[in-house]
């Protein structure tokens, strides 16, 4: 399968240098287990229940 | 490319657990997994990232990005097929993945997402009803990309989760300073 482009001018930032700001978040990498099941299961339901809303 | 075959190995486990929990709540008979799904995302993720990320991020990769790639690939990918070949309906239940794979990622490495604060109540109808349309309105976003596009919004769409992550925070800090 054919990977995506993004949405940003890639050329344009290594070209001239061009960074996004700096953060101090926790690098993903180093976190085991970020994506837990009952999390994606919460999720699912926020989101029917969003749909359930707006109807 | 991954860094290491361990670090590869570790997000196709991280998806494949993912999308295995997703259909364990959405119980739909007609939807089959695709073989090797985690292992397509998995590989596309890290190409992206080397591609387009790194070489605009100073150090760390901000989650919202990670989260957003994450739910665009799933899009991408369509991990979800429907047996009687319902297009709608395929359409449908991938953006449903693909948004709660990517607010489990956020979820994950969140302070002000937990699972009671992503209840609706009944303290704010106004707020609940409009953050349910946001929602709402994003799923459609998802369903309505074109899975074939060669260019995607994910720099943009992390700007959407880096928002929904800012609206939760603002929540707790409403419910816990009053």
């Amino acid at each position: 399968m054919k990977a995506i482009k993004s949405d940003i001018d890639i050329d344009y930032i290594v070209k001239h240098n061009r960074k996004f700001p700096n953060n101090h978040e926790v690098k993903a990498a180093n976190v085991d287990n970020i994506i837990k099941p009952e999390n994606v299961k919460a999720m699912l339901k926020l989101a029917i229940q969003s749909k359930k809303r707006g109807k | 490319m991954p860094r290491t075959p361990e670090e590869l190995s570790k997000r196709i486990s991280e998806i494949d657990l993912a999308i295995l929990s997703f259909l364990q709540a959405f119980d739909h008979s007609e939807i089959q997994l695709i073989d090797n799904a985690a292992g397509v995302i998995a590989s596309l993720h890290f190409e992206y990232v080397d591609a387009y990320i790194k070489p605009a991020v100073h150090e760390n990769i901000d989650r919202h990005k990670i989260a957003s790639l994450t739910e665009l690939l799933i899009i991408r990918v369509q991990p979800l097929r429907v047996s009687d070949g319902d297009i709608v309906k395929q359409r449908e239940a991938n953006a449903l993945l693909a948004f709660s794979v990517a607010g489990a990622f956020e979820m994950g490495l969140s302070e002000n997402m937990d699972e009671n604060n992503l209840e609706y109540d009944s303290q704010s109808p106004a707020f609940n009803d409009s953050f349910a349309k946001i929602i709402e309105d994003h799923i459609s976003f998802l369903e309505f990309l074109n899975p074939e596009d060669e260019s995607f919004p994910i720099v943009s769409n992390a700007e959407f989760w880096r928002l929904i992550d800012f609206v939760f925070q603002l929540k707790r800090s409403i419910y816990f300073c009053p």
